[in-house]
This record gives C-alpha cells, structure tokens and sequence, in this order.
C-alpha cells in the first residue's frame, strides 16, 4: 500500500498542528494562571485592605453592640462586592452576611487553608480576617472576616484561558493561511523545475526565464546541462555504434569474397593441371569466368554497400521507419498488392539509421511485391531485447542453396538484377545495425524475410 | 407596647384531628384552596394596624398592608411602597416618593394621600401606637403633606434617625383613604401587601384565609393563597408532625423538639428578651428593694435551662447586638432582706406547649425562696387585656421589637409612656430619653441609652430570663423561607414556594 501523498503546504500545515494547538494551549494556560494569580491576589489584597479601612468603624458598632448597623455596613458592602463578611466576638458570630442562622452561634473557622500574605485560602474562597480595634478603644476580642469566592476567579480564569486558547488558535490558523500563501508562492519556482524537468523528459524542453531560487536555478542548470551532455554522450554513441557495425560489416563483405574466390582458385588449377582429365578442364574452363564474374559481381555489390554505411545509430521508434518505409513503396505506381500490416501499439525502440534501415525494408518489400502473386504482409514484433520486422509474400518463395549467393551479392536477378542487388543491399545494411537478415520458406508458399535488431 | 410578642398554649380538649378535618369545609366556605397553611398561636386580635400591639396582629398585618419601607432579613432598610426617599439637612424633613405600579387590593393606586391619612390615623387619639409616631410635628404648617400623588413629606420636630426604621415597621401600613370611614373596614380590610384578606371563620376552626395579590408591585406571590390557622403550641405541633401546616414559625421551639424530624430547622437569633415584667403600681411591687429581691431569688437560669436551654442567658434587658447589651444595674444596690408577705400573681400564657410545666417550676421556685407566689396561666387574649389596664402584678411576656433600635425597648418606661407596663416614673430616665431622641450622634445617643439601661436596670421592673433564639419549623415542601432577625413578623411570605409535586399536599415526608 503507498503512502497518503499530499501537497507541501498540506505537509507543512499538519506538521504544524500539534505545535499550533501545543502554542494555544500554553498561552491560554499561562494567561489563565497569570490572570488567576492576579485575580486572587488583588482580591485577597483589596479584601485586607477594606478590612482594614472598616475595622476600626466596626470596633465601634462592636462597642455599641450595635448589630443592626453592623448588619446593615457588611449587606452593602456584601452585595456590592460578593464577599461575605462574619464579624467574631468572643468566638461567637455576632453579625453574619452568610446566613442569619450563623448569628450568636460558636464560629467555625475555616478548615483546611493554605495560608499566603495574610490571607487564607480553602478550596472555594479567600479568607481574609483582621483583628479589630479603634486606636485608644478597649480590646474587644472581635475579629472580621472577609470570605471571597473563588469561583467567580477562576471562572473568569477560565473564561480568559478558553478566549485566550481560541484567539491564539485562530491567529495561528490566519498564520496557517497566510504561511499556506506563502508556501505556494515559494512553491511556484519549484513547479517551474518540475515542468522543466518533464518538459526533458518528454525532450521538448528548451531553457526558459531563470527560476529566482538561486539553488534551483542550479538544479535546472545541471539538469539541463546534464541532458546536452546525454544527448551527446548518445551521439557518441550511436557513432561509435555504427563505425564498430561499419568494420564488422566490412569484415563479413571481405569474408563473403572468401568462398567464391577459394571457388575460383580450385577451377583455376583444375583447368590449368595436366593431370585433369579433359572433360574437368573442360568444365573447369566454363567456371572460371562464371566465377569470375559472380565476384565481380560481389566486388561491385560490396561497393555499392560500402558507400551506404550509417555515420551513426540513434535511437527511434521502429514503427516510424516501417510507416516511412510502407509509404514509400505505396506511393509507386501499379501498386495492386494486397499488403498488410501489424505494428505493436508500443513504441519499439531500436539504435538505426532510418534512412538505410528504410533502404533495406524497402528493398524487401518490393521484392516481396514483386514476387507475390496477391499477398504481401510487414508486421514487427518485439519481443525481449529483439525486434523482428517481417516482410512475407505468398510467392514461390526462393531455394535456399541461393540465398547466400544473392545476400552476398553474387546472384543475378532475372529481373534486371534488381533482387540480388536489393538482398545484398538490405542484408548489408542489417549487418551494419548489428542485425542479420534471415530468410524462411513461409506458409503461403512464399518468401519471409525477418530482420532481427537489438531493441531497447 | 407591641414588644409583648408571642405567647403561648390553652389547653384545648377539643381534638386536633377533628379541627383539620374540618378545614376542608371552611376553606370551601371561604371560596377558596389552600396552598399554604401557617399555624398561628392566636389570630389577629385586631387587623387595624394602629391598636397591633401583639405579634398574631402584626404577622397578619405584615402579610395584608405594606408600608413606605421594609426590612430585609439583615435589618436593612429597603424601599417598599416609596420608590426611594431622601432627608433634608437639617434631618428634620423627610420626602418619599411613591412607586407608580403600587397598588391596593381593589386594584386602587397608592397615592400620598392615602400615606397621609394613615399617617395622621396612626397619631389619632384611638391609636395605640402613636408614641412612635410623635415624633412628626403636626403643628408645622406641612407635618405631613402630600406634595403630589406620589410624593408625601413628613416634618419631624426633631432629627430622629430611628423613624425610618419605625416607618419600616409593622404599624407603618399604608391604608386606602377612600375606605377608611367604612365602619367594617376591618372586618375584611384592603391593603397594598403581598396577601389580600378572603376571610376569617371561627368554627369549626379559627382561621384567616388570604390569597395572594396578583398585582403586588414586587410581583405575585408564589403562594396561590395563605391560610393562619389558630392553633395551641402542642397541637400545632402534632399538626405539624402529621403534615398538616407548612411552617411554626410562631413559636419559640427548641432545636431538640420532635418536630425537626419532620421537617427543617431553620435557626435564627431574634431581637427579643423573654422578661417576667414587673408592676411597680401593685404592692409589694411598690418597694424598689423587694423588685430587686424578687429579681434576684427568680431562678431565671434554671427556667431558662428547663424550658429553652437553645436561647442565650440574659444578661439585661436589652438582648444581644443592640446597643445597651450587657448592661446591668450597679453593684451593691440595697434590697429588702426578706421575701414580701403579700400574695404575688404571676401570669404566664396558657397557649405555651408547656405552660403548665412553667406554672409549676416558677411557683414551686418562689415559693422555696419564700414568697406567696402564685402563678396561674391564663388565655393570651386575657393577659394581654390585664397588661394594657395594667392590673397585673407580674406577667411572662416576650419583649419584641417593631425597629432595630434599643429606643424601642426603653421608651416602654417612660413616665408619659401610656404603653408604660411598669409604672415607673424616674425623671432621670425620661430627660436622657428625650435627649437620646433628638441626639443626631450615635456614639453620643448610645451613650445616653446605656445610661438609661442603666437606670431601668436598677430599678429592678423587669426578671429577664433569656433571649431567645428561633428554631422555625418549616416543612420540607417550603422553599425560600428566610428567617428576619428582628421577629418572624418580618418573614418575607411572598417570597416563599413549594417545591414542585408539593402543591396539594401539605408536608413531603
């Protein structure tokens, strides 16, 4: 199973997400305990202080006993501030903002606390106390206590905190975006490397405006540099290609020259030995010049072949030689063969000179017309590393005891010399692409020919 | 003096059961559902606001009529029929300006002209609470005059800070002037209060029947409607028990009685000092040295202890958290040496759960001390009748308070106090009163009490037994009861529910 791909901003987006929601989360959780503090700090703070600022007016309600006003100083207070207030005398509630019930009943102080600059802290409120007494007035044993919750703290702790993490998410998100833009517009030149890079791969590129990414500028440069240099690395090549294939084929035309002057050297001491008897030198004396002539013949053949020799061998699709091949002979006149075709839909990519390459399959098909009575057939195959370009006609087809004399270029047509020209010709270019030309008797009675080529 | 608040038992024979069995008639009689019922230890002995001067009155006062002001539950002063309200410089000029949506039952506007006439009614010969209200100087040319419909302005002859908190008692009512000369206004009166009178039946049960005012200017109670059924101390509570009454906030319970486990508990102080008055007009009370003796050979503590061992020792007249708390008489003050011979009548209420109980501690305690005690109980109606003629020796009574201030208390002993219980004439007290009334400086006015404390405690008129502290029963089905500190003639009943599935039963068990 291949991996999800996605783009490089959507990359870029969700690697950031943990960090995004890790930032929000931090920051609202600061802000939050930093507002909190702060909150309850000023609370517990502002809470002594106005403890501080009534104590000594409560000593006198507390003198005077006078709990209606008491009651009444601590409810204005209570309600415009949400603290509730007990004032303690002799360890008896003697005025309470929290519950009537609390009132002239022993004090419960508070329970479990934490205590911090003079305050308390519970779990749900601050509890700030101060001992009251008036300058020069009598010990009263009272003291006030100031009770703030701390639900509405920490309510608005939290309320800052869920404001905080959502703003910081949304800024992050807007950053998203905008670094989401940013991304694409820095992706722009790298897409410009891509094209480039698919426009060498289907080798129609050309350099364009310079990318502005120094880096990528040089990355294109290379590449492109790097195809001019494949390209002539190819060239090379097919060059050398040709020239190995041009001395190998020039060996095999000094080799074919082999047999038949080895031929006319044994007719030569035969006509020329004493010890013959007539009738051999006799026979003899008519070989001599047939022979001779087969490799003048040859030798003029091989001439001809040597001054059609590929300077290189490139890579092309065969099917396009073969089409240029077809049209050309279909473009001759008197053309009223049935000829059919059947080419891969696959490109076949063989090193050849499509000039010569076309030369020999054209020579084979107008052999094959001429020989055929009604049928003639191209098709190429490709098949592993060959390709096979098959040229049948529905002829008699030819003896194969001749076939090395016309490949060679010693036979002689009865058609103006016209197919042992044409074979010696195409079997000389085949031989200079590195392939052999091989001849079959085929079902309809008729010639195959089958050109065999190393293909890609 | 409306101090004498709550008072107690009758032994009624007649069955409890068969009185609530009955109600269903009498409610049915009176046209009207009960959602709420509130056992009373008496009804009303009058709905006119101006002769209350019992705390069964003016709990049924507070509940039909409202006034300019209210306390809250915390003694603050809150605007209640006044939209707000303002003093002049001098202090001596008050101006209050009306709510437009105030309403009276029959649906008429509360205008300053109805302020005024109740005002002036309340300072009317037939008023027996004038004494608070002297203050206001009717012989200016504007003592009280109503400057539009909705702004009155009193002139008092002198500052007197406490008139606010008189203003916002329970005899400060607001009443329709139209319907005042009605003869039979009271008998189905017409206030502005969060309740409107349906009714009152006395057979087969004693009860008065209300309904809330839809357009009660704080908002509709929550209560469709408001029974105070009359009912004994002891039965009510079995009452109670059988989850027949929502709340006996009327009586002083202890937090150990049998009820709570019925219901809650809901505890309060309350500015009252349970006090045996004392006759100085009736021999042997005549003699300051035998008050003193008697003072002292009263085991208040112990009946204290016996009875209300919740409630906090007395140490004075004045009860804690108002000024003069604590004070007491001199030291070595001279008394008779031995118990007078003459025969002592003491009264207690007989509507106390356990009046009979208290009749026998307190005669078998001055009797072993050697005094010809004899203490009877009697109807709360009867008491409070020898209390206003002044015919009783020596009477069991709860001093309550109508306004958080020991003014209240004290001015029940001055000389030309016709609500003066005591009898005593002291010259000394009546000059540091009427310099405390006009005494704008309240350390300097505390002062001045703590002095008058004084005196009053010396001079021995009062046993004070203990102040009390409130231990309301409330069933389980009430919500938003809130105890006020001054009495629970202050409870606030139009703030009070039941909680959901409540309605149509009494008591959630």
């Amino acid at each position: 199973m291949s991996a999800r791909q996605i783009s490089f901003a959507r990359h870029i987006h969700e690697r950031l997400i943990p960090f995004r929601l890790g930032l929000s989360l931090a920051i609202s959780l600061f802000l939050a305990t930093l507002f909190a503090g702060f909150s309850i700090s000023s609370r517990a703070t502002s809470d002594q202080q106005l403890l501080e600022a009534i104590a000594p007016y409560l000593s006198t309600l507390v003198e005077s006993q006078d709990r209606p006003e008491i009651l009444r100083v601590l409810q204005s207070i209570s309600e415009s501030r949400g603290t509730q207030f007990v004032l303690v005398q002799d360890k008896m509630a003697l005025a309470s903002t929290r519950s009537v019930s609390e009132m002239d009943r022993p004090f419960v102080d508070v329970g479990a606390h934490i205590l911090f600059l003079g305050s308390r802290y519970t779990g749900h409120e601050i509890v700030s106390f101060r001992t009251i007494a008036r300058q020069g007035g009598p010990a009263l044993s009272a003291t006030i206590y100031g009770l703030s919750p701390l639900a509405p703290v920490l309510l608005n702790s939290l309320i800052i905190s869920a404001i905080a993490f959502f703003a910081a998410l949304a800024i992050s998100l807007l950053s998203a975006v905008k670094m989401k833009a940013a991304v694409n517009s820095a992706l722009a030149p790298l897409d410009q490397l891509r094209e480039e890079i698919q426009a060498i791969g289907n080798d129609t590129s050309s350099l364009s405006s310079s990318i502005p990414i120094r880096e990528l500028e040089e990355i294109r440069r290379t590449i492109f540099q790097s195809k001019v240099d494949l390209a002539n690395a190819r060239e090379r090549l097919a060059e050398e290609r040709a020239k190995k294939l041009n001395a190998a084929s020039f060996k095999s035309l000094i080799h074919d020259l082999h047999n038949p002057v080895a031929a006319l050297r044994q007719w030569l001491r035969l006509w020329t030995d004493p010890a013959a008897s007539p009738s051999v030198r006799e026979e003899a004396a008519g070989m001599v010049p047939q022979i001779a002539d087969e490799i003048l013949r040859q030798v003029g053949a091989a001439k001809r072949n040597l001054e059609s020799e590929p300077e290189a061998l490139r890579e092309f699709d065969l099917r396009e030689c073969l089409r240029a091949s077809l049209s050309r002979v279909q473009s001759a006149a008197g053309l009223d063969r049935n000829l059919s075709i059947e080419f891969p839909d696959r490109p076949v990519v063989v090193a050849h000179d499509p000039d010569l390459l076309q030369r020999a399959v054209v020579n084979l098909l107008e052999n094959g017309i001429e020989a055929s009575r009604s049928k003639v057939s191209l098709s190429l195959e490709h098949s592993g590393n060959t390709a096979f370009v098959r040229v049948a006609d529905d002829g008699v087809g030819m003896s194969e005891s001749d076939l090395p004399i016309f490949l060679q270029g010693r036979g002689k047509s009865k058609r103006a010399d016209r197919e042992a020209l044409g074979l010696s010709s195409a079997n000389h270019i085949v031989r200079t692409h590195g392939g052999k030309l091989i001849y079959r008797k085929n079902s309809m009675g008729g010639a195959t020919f089958e050109i065999r080529l190393e293909a890609r | 003096m409306r101090g004498i608040a709550r008072t107690i038992s009758e032994k009624r024979r007649l069955g409890l059961f068969a009185l609530l069995c009955a109600a269903s008639f009498s409610q049915a009689a009176l046209g009207v559902g009960i959602s709420y019922t509130k056992a009373v230890y008496s009804l009303p002995l009058t709905l006119d606001p101006i002769k209350m001067n019992d705390t069964s009155s003016l709990v049924a006062g507070n509940l039909i009529y409202d006034g300019l002001l209210r306390f809250s539950p915390s003694l603050k002063l809150e605007s209640a029929l006044a939209e707000s309200w303002s003093t002049s410089a001098d202090g001596k000029t008050l101006t209050f300006v009306l709510r437009s949506n105030a309403r009276f039952h029959n649906g008429e506007p509360v205008t300053a002209e109805d302020v005024a006439a109740s005002l002036l009614r309340a300072l009317s010969p037939q008023s027996e609470v004038g004494k608070y209200y002297d203050c206001i100087d009717l012989q200016a040319e504007n003592g009280i005059s109503a400057k539009d419909k909705r702004t009155i302005e009193i002139r008092l002859k002198q500052p007197f800070p406490p008139f606010l908190s008189v203003l916002a008692g329970a005899t400060a009512k607001v009443l329709p002037r139209k319907l005042l000369s009605n003869p039979g206004f009271f008998d189905h009166p017409v206030g502005s209060g969060p309740f409107q009178f349906v009714g009152r039946s006395s057979s087969p049960r004693k009860e008065i029947v209300l309904k809330g005012f839809k357009e009660y200017y704080r908002g509709a109670p929550m209560l469709e409607s408001l029974a105070l059924l009359e009912l004994p101390e002891a039965d009510a509570v079995k009452a109670a028990e059988a989850g027949k009454v929502h709340d006996l906030a009327n009586w002083p319970l202890t937090a150990k009685n049998e009820v709570f486990q019925h219901g809650r508990n809901v505890s309060s102080p309350v500015a009252a000092t349970w006090i045996i008055g004392l006759n100085a007009r009736k021999a042997p009370f005549l003699d300051l040295k035998v008050r003193r003796l008697f003072q002292r050979d009263l085991d208040s503590e112990g009946f204290r202890k016996t009875f209300y061992p919740d409630a906090a020792p007395a140490r004075g007249y004045v009860p804690p958290g108002l000024p003069g708390f604590g004070v007491g008489p001199e030291k070595g003050l001279k008394m008779a040496r031995k118990p007078s011979k003459e025969k002592i009548r003491l009264v207690i209420p007989q509507e106390l759960a356990r009046a009979e109980e208290m009749r026998k501690f307190l005669e078998k305690n001055l009797r072993a001390k050697g005094w010809n005690a004899q203490v009877d109980t009697v109807a709360w109606a009867d008491l409070m009748a020898g209390y206003d003629k002044k015919t009783l020796q020596a009477f069991l009574v709860s001093m309550n308070m109508d306004y958080p201030d020991a003014e209240f208390l004290l001015r029940n002993f001055e000389s030309s106090n016709p609500d003066n219980f005591s009898g005593l004439h002291n010259a000394e007290l009546d000059r540091l009163l009427r310099r405390a009334r006009t005494t704008q400086d309240r350390r300097k006015r505390e002062t001045l009490y703590k002095r008058s404390i004084g005196i009053i405690a010396g001079e021995a008129v009062t046993v004070n037994l203990f102040y009390p502290r409130a231990n309301y029963w409330t069933s389980n089905c009430v919500e938003g009861f809130e105890p006020n500190i001054l009495s629970d003639v202050y409870i606030d009943y139009s703030r009070i529910s039941l909680k959901a599935g409540c309605e149509g039963k009494v008591v959630q068990r």
